[in-house]
Formats: C-alpha cells, structure tokens, sequence
C-alpha cells in the first residue's frame, strides 16, 4: 500500500519535471530568437548593408539623386558643400512648434547639425549621434558630402520588452500544470514555482543587460554581440536545465525545503540583505575569479586558464627585482605591514600606558588629541601627508632645513618613498592601537598590581609579569585587524607615492588596480591579482581565526 | 581634598610625563594646523612660516567654481556627497538592521556560516570587487550616476552594522518579548513595535557609521565616476591636486569643511564602534 503510493508519486513528478524542461527549452529557443530579431537589429543591419550599397553607388555614379535614397530607414538626406567655416550652417529640424521645448530642441539639433558637419570629415564614415545613425559620403571631386540621418532608434527596449510575453506564459502554464498534477501538500509545488519565477527573471534581467548593451556599441560590433548571445542564451539554457534534473535526481530539493519552510521566519528577515551582500560582495568576488582565466587587451576577452597566474607566479612577472613583479610587491607589502604594526603598537601602547596613570591631569583633552589622526578621513590624511613632504615648499624639507640638512626629494627613492608612505601610516594608525590598549587596561584588575607591590616588585616587572601578558589576549584581535587594514591600506599607497619610483612602493592592492585602470585596461591580469590577494588573507584569516579560538581555549 | 595642597608639590615625574604628552600632541597635531595655515594663507602653494597673511579666499573660490555650463561645481559636489551618504546609509540600515534582528533572535540552519561569510565580505576591500563592480555598473548603465554608488556603498557597511546591532540585540531582554507574544503580538509586530524603538541609539550610531564610512570613499568614486558634475567630494579634492594641478589651497579649504563634520561625528560615536570592531572583526 505504502510502496504503491510512493511510486505513483514518483512517476508523477517525473513527467512534470519533463515537461517543465520541455517548456524551459522551448522558452529560452523563443526567447533567445527574439533577442536576435527584435528590431533594434534587423534597422541596425539594413542601415550597414544599405550604406554599404550607398557608398558602393556612389563610388561608382559619383552622386546620387536624392529621392530615390530616402527610404524609411533615413530620416533626412542632406546635401551640402564642405564649408571653409565651421558654423555647422544648418538647422537640422527647422518646424518648432512649442516655444518651451524649442530652446532645449534648438540646441540638439545644433549638436545634430555638428556632429553631421563632422561626419563629412571622412571620405566616408558611420557615426551615431542620440539614438541616429548618420552615414556621411564625402566626394572629392564635386567637393559635395552626403550625409544620411536615420530614424531615431530608442524604442529597443520596447521590442526587448516584447519578449516578456513567452516568460510570463511560460511561467504560467507551469505553475498552473503543477498546481494540477501535484498533490496539495506536496512541497514540490512551492519550490517549482520559485524555481520557475526565477529563471525567467534571470532571463528577463540578462536580455535587457544585452539590449543595453548594443546601445551603446558601434554598428560593426551588434552583429556579433546577438551572434555570440545566441550561443551565450544557448549554454545558459543547457546549464540551467542540467542543473534542474540534478536537483531532482538528487532530491535536494526536499530536503531544500523542508529547512526553508521550518526557518521561513529568519531567512525572510535575512533575504533583503542577504541578497544585497550576495549579489555585490559574493558575485562581484566570484565572478572576478572567472575573470582571472580570460585575457583582456584592448577590450577583447580570451579564456586562457591559468595563463595569468603563470605570468605573475612563474612566468614573467614573477622576476624579484622587476618592481612591477609578484614577488618584489609581495615582500614590499609584507615589509610594509610588519613595520607598521610594529609601529603602531610600539606608539600606541606608550601613550595607553602613560594616559592610564592614576589622577593625570587633562587625560580627556589629550586623549581627543591622539584620537584625531583616526577621526580624519583617510585620504585627507594621506594627501595632506603628500603635501608636507612636497620637495620645495613641504613642511618636512623646511624643517630638515632648518636642522642644516639638505632637501630631499621623497618620491624619487624608493627608501624615501617609502619612508613618507610610513610616516603618514604610523601616524594615522597608532591611535586605533591607543584605544584599543586603554581598555584592554581598564579590565585589569588593580589587586594584581596591590599584590605585586606587596611582594616588592618594581614597575617594569609589574609590566612585565601582569600588564603584558593580560593585554595579550585583549590585543591580539585588534593586532589581527590592523594587520588587515595595513595589508590593505590603498589610500596611503596610492595618494602619498602613488607608486613612485616605477611604482616601486606599491602594494599587492595598488598594484592590482593598476594592471586594471593604468596599464591597458588589463583587467584578466588585476583579477588575478586580486583572486591571490584574496587567498591570502583567506588562509591568514583561517590561521588567526584558530590561533584566537586557541587563545580563548587556554584562557 | 585640598588643591593648593598639591599645587605646591607637583613633582618632576609629573611634569615630564606632561610635557611629553605635549611634546607629542604637538607632532600630532601639525599636519592639521598644516592644512589650516595652507587653507587660510593667500597663495595656492606653501608658504614657509606661520606669520603672514591670512584670507578666506580659498573658501570662496572653492564654492565660486563653475563648469563648462556655468553651474557651481562645488555646491554640487557636496550634494552629490550628501545625497550618496544618506541615502545608501539608510538603505544599508534597513537591511542589516532586520538580517541582525534574525542572527540575534532565531536559531536556523546555515546561522553560523552566514555570519562567517559576513566576515570574509568584512576582510576584503572594495578594491578587490572593483573590476567586477565596474563592469556590472557599466552593463545596466549605473556608471556615471549617483545610484550606481548607492547601490554600491549601501552593502558595503551592512555586515559590520549586523555584527554591531545583533551585539545591541542581544542585551535586550528576550522577558519583553515572551510577555508581548503572551498577549498575542506576532514576531513581525514584536520587532517594530519593541525590538526597534528600545535599540534607537544603537541604530543612530550604525548609522551615522554607515553614513561616515559612504561619505569619506574616495576609491570606488574615483574609478566610477567619470564626469565633473558626478563626483563625490573626495573624488574633487583630489583632482585639485592631482598631475596637472596642484591648487593646494583649495584642497586644504575642502577638506577643512569635509572633515570637521566627521571628525566631530567620529569623536562622538567611537567609544561605542571599539567594542564592534573586535567583537564583529574577530569573533562573530
């Protein structure tokens, strides 16, 4: 009896997932071919080929009459002399018909009027000015240039939109085919519905990201884009769907959701910014690391595996002495950070220590002044810093003055350079290690020291034998938090040396954004930079995370 | 007790530890008075001393700027900064706000690993995620436009505001709440009606974190905002004095009138952002 009715089930809901995979293919088939015909591209394919028997005609006859071009495609034709003077002499739309929006219309149409004027500039040439194409022909001979406007072409996302037809009815019928074939209180009903919803909500989200795109892309390059989304639509549907049977036969699915709906309340509390972290933090990362197996120059992408960490790790970046290499970056920045937390603590324990006496006058007033370096925005911080180390007029160069020595020019050495890169760090980092040591005092407790003087001990075995090894353990997070920020301190790299000399100073960070935003547009490089960065400080936070858990266990 | 008592006897311990104290005040403070001596003085570079003449020049000039299109630049800038800050400040609140009444509350599955992965969003900088960002905000047309760093800053803050609100929830009594459901109020009702009214300063700091945090980003603003009239003000201090242009003057102006708002605010708030460092950096 029981078995029976298991089975039956069973056969049941694999004839729905089928039919839910039929429906999905057939949806992403549908809709991946309207991406490719909405009318966006087949107006942006006549215009080129058309142009491209215009400029053949006219190669060949010379000029051309002007009736018998003006099809619906092109607007306007307008013939004119190259004129000597560049007052762009023509109005492009002469009917305005509202005074309000004539001014906003006149000055457009003189942009129009511009940018047809110098679309003649070329022999011939397309060019896009708000939505139109405008297709210039210039002859030499006759000193005449040929300019053909097209429509305005805006309403792409319109016939984008379109789309959304085959996704609602999809999604329709196979919800409402669940809800037939599924009995009530089977949880497969709730979660095929979400699944459905959200697959079409991808697929809505994608294509307007594709139609956006070829907004804002030349001619020559729409074509490919459609071509290379089909394939793209192709995979992704593939991909979805393998996934979609996987889940079945795996029977995640129920076990998905029995936790969602044992702990709806919390994960609904949580979704808004779960969502919010999960979509810029986590696929931002994730996809960043996809990132770092393509290749990119000049805007072009190859898939090239492990080329790029081959270059930083083995191959040609990774020579020591090359300042923009791996290795030389790695050991400036742990150099870096070493130095500075050394510094900070070394600072910021001294004053902690003196500020803690017993009846210190004006403890208040001094510890607001040791604060502020850490209340400053950072990167005031760092350009003020960059200022006072300034070669001739610096406040640092003035004072070396007038101790009788020599100015020195900071940025041109790499020591100097990143002697001010330190200096403007220690002083901006010392006072979180201040605050952090003045409570971890506070929470020793006084009869220690009462004991210790019993028993005859002098300060520095006081601080020896109680303040150190209590401040331990409540320093220890925040050494392990400050060596983060260090690691990662960008702004003090990159406003006060910025790099200088050869970018010499840098750290793994700056030198990451470089390779993306300095050197080419080297984004496959940068990502991979950053994916290393990334394990690295995983693998730290997974070494401190069980040192302090170890800590706390021997407490 | 008596203070003329112990006027008479200061000992020499005191006075060096004061005057080493002032010592270092002094190497503290300079690079402040440094910008205030360049804000004040007439010129654009540096002059060498202290005396000298003093205008506010430099203030005005730094509002009086105008674009290509005659529109003030710096009065912009500002409200570019303002709006950014407030607005993904409140939206980052919202979200953590309700996520942190969840981890502080509710027993589920996948609590332990949601705050850890909160954590690791924590470690890593926003210079990391910036390529992806960029190409995101460039593909649904967010580049160039104050939302796209909305959208941007207002998660950027949100787990260390969950770390320091779900410490604030946790102190309240949960008795309120057993007494509140006795009487019928559903979860929902139970954390606006009492969870949100009694954590109200805990909420204004997180906030005024968030807003603090938005207001002082220069790198991602840099990168995304490619237009004058978009950039936030610390995008267009640093352009007074980048390559081309060193108009250390108005830079020193600027940061002068962003800075003191945040100094103040910072000073205000930092006692209580220690305890959520350590507490939401380290342990979660």
């Amino acid at each position: 009896m029981k078995n029976k009715e298991s089975g039956k089930k069973i056969i049941n809901i694999s004839y729905f997932i089928l039919f839910t995979v039929f429906i999905m293919i057939l949806q992403g088939l549908l809709y991946s071919k309207t991406i490719k015909m909405n009318s966006l591209n087949e107006k942006l394919y006549l215009i080129k080929t058309e142009s491209n028997k215009l400029f053949q005609k006219m190669e060949v006859e010379g000029f051309i009459k002007k009736k018998t071009l003006q099809t619906k495609l092109f607007e306007n034709i307008i013939e004119f002399k190259e004129a000597q003077d560049k007052r762009y002499p023509f109005i492009y739309n002469r009917n305005l018909k509202n005074s309000l929006t004539k001014q906003k219309q006149l000055k457009e149409d003189s942009l129009l009027d511009k940018a047809i004027y110098d679309s003649c500039d070329n022999h011939h040439s397309i060019s896009k000015f708000k939505g139109r194409y405008i297709i210039a022909y210039s002859n030499n001979k006759s000193n005449k240039c040929y300019s053909f406007i097209s429509t305005k072409i805006n309403q792409t996302l319109d016939s984008g939109l379109g789309a959304i037809w085959y996704l609602l009815i999809g999604v329709i019928l196979i919800i409402l085919v669940s809800f037939i074939f599924i009995p009530k209180n089977n949880k497969n009903r709730v979660i095929l519905s979400v699944i459905t919803i959200l697959y079409n909500t991808f697929f809505y989200v994608y294509s307007l990201i594709i139609l956006r795109n070829a907004q804002n892309k030349d001619i020559e390059n729409i074509i490919s884009i459609t071509k290379s989304n089909l394939t793209q639509t192709f995979i992704i549907i593939i991909i979805i769907t393998l996934l979609f049977i996987g889940f079945y036969v795996t029977k995640l699915n129920e076990k998905l959701t029995n936790t969602l709906i044992k702990y709806k309340t919390p994960y609904l509390y949580i979704l808004p910014g779960g969502l919010g972290i999960a979509l810029l933090s986590f696929a931002p990362l994730f996809s960043g690391i996809i990132l770092s197996f393509f290749k990119v120059k000049y805007g072009n992408y190859s898939f090239t595996w492990f080329s790029n960490y081959y270059d930083i790790l083995i191959g040609g970046l990774s020579d020591i002495a090359n300042p923009e290499g791996f290795y030389y970056t790695f050991f400036i920045t742990v150099i870096w950070t070493a130095v500075n937390i050394f510094f900070h603590l070394l600072i910021g324990m001294s004053i902690a220590l003196v500020l803690n006496k017993k009846g210190l006058k004006f403890k208040k007033v001094y510890s607001i002044i040791f604060i502020i370096p850490w209340a400053i925005p950072n990167y005031i911080t760092a350009l003020i810093w960059k200022s006072m180390f300034h070669k001739q007029f610096g406040s640092i160069n003035n004072f070396l003055v007038f101790l009788g020595f020599e100015r020195i020019s900071w940025f041109t050495n790499t020591f100097t350079s990143f002697l001010a890169n330190l200096f403007t760090n220690i002083w901006l980092g010392f006072p979180f290690m201040m605050v952090m040591t003045l409570g971890a005092l506070q929470s020793i407790p006084a009869h220690l020291y009462d004991a210790a003087v019993m028993d005859g001990a002098t300060k520095w075995q006081q601080f020896k034998y109680i303040t150190l090894p209590m401040l331990k353990p409540a320093l220890l997070p925040s050494i392990i938090l400050g060596i983060i920020w260090t690691f990662n301190m960008f702004n003090v790299i990159y406003l006060v040396s910025g790099g200088e000399p050869n970018s010499s100073t840098d750290i793994l960070i700056t030198e990451a954004y470089r390779w993306a935003f300095e050197r080419n547009g080297r984004y496959g490089y940068s990502a991979a930079y950053a994916t290393i960065i990334f394990i690295v400080l995983f693998l730290y936070n997974h070494i401190t995370g069980k040192i302090s858990s170890k800590g706390e266990a021997n407490d | 007790m008596t203070k003329k008592h112990y006027r008479r006897y200061i000992p020499f311990k005191t006075i060096l530890t004061h005057l080493t104290l002032i010592f270092l005040s002094v190497i503290t403070l300079y690079p402040v008075l440094w910008v205030f001596k360049m804000a004040f003085s007439p010129t654009q570079g540096f002059s060498t001393s202290l005396k000298g003449d003093y205008t506010l020049n430099n203030f005005i000039t730094l509002f009086t700027i105008t674009d290509s299109e005659s529109n003030l630049l710096m009065i912009r800038q500002f409200w570019n900064s303002i709006f950014v800050s407030v607005i993904s400040a409140f939206i980052g609140l919202v979200l953590a706000t309700s996520a942190a009444y969840a981890f502080s509350r509710f027993e589920f599955k996948g609590k332990k690993s949601g705050m850890s992965a909160m954590l690791i969003t924590q470690m890593f900088p926003g210079v990391l995620v910036i390529i992806p960002l960029y190409l995101i905000l460039d593909n649904i047309g967010l580049l160039n436009s104050l939302w796209g760093l909305i959208l941007v800053y207002s998660t950027t803050t949100v787990p260390f505001s969950i770390f320091m609100l779900k410490g604030y929830f946790d102190t309240i009594p949960k008795e309120i709440e057993e007494a509140a459901v006795m009487d019928g109020a559903s979860q929902f009702t139970i954390f606006i009606k009492i969870i949100l009214p009694l954590s109200r300063p805990a909420l204004a700091i997180t906030g005024l974190f968030s807003f603090m945090t938005a207001w002082n980003e220069f790198i991602l603003a840099a990168t995304f905002m490619g237009q004058e009239k978009y950039y936030t003000v610390p995008v267009m201090l640093q352009s007074f004095v980048g390559a081309f242009n060193t108009q250390w003057g108005l830079f020193a102006a600027g940061s002068i009138i962003v800075s003191l708002p945040v100094v103040i605010l910072f000073l205000y708030v930092q006692k209580h952002l220690v305890g959520g460092l350590t507490a939401g950096g380290i342990k979660g």
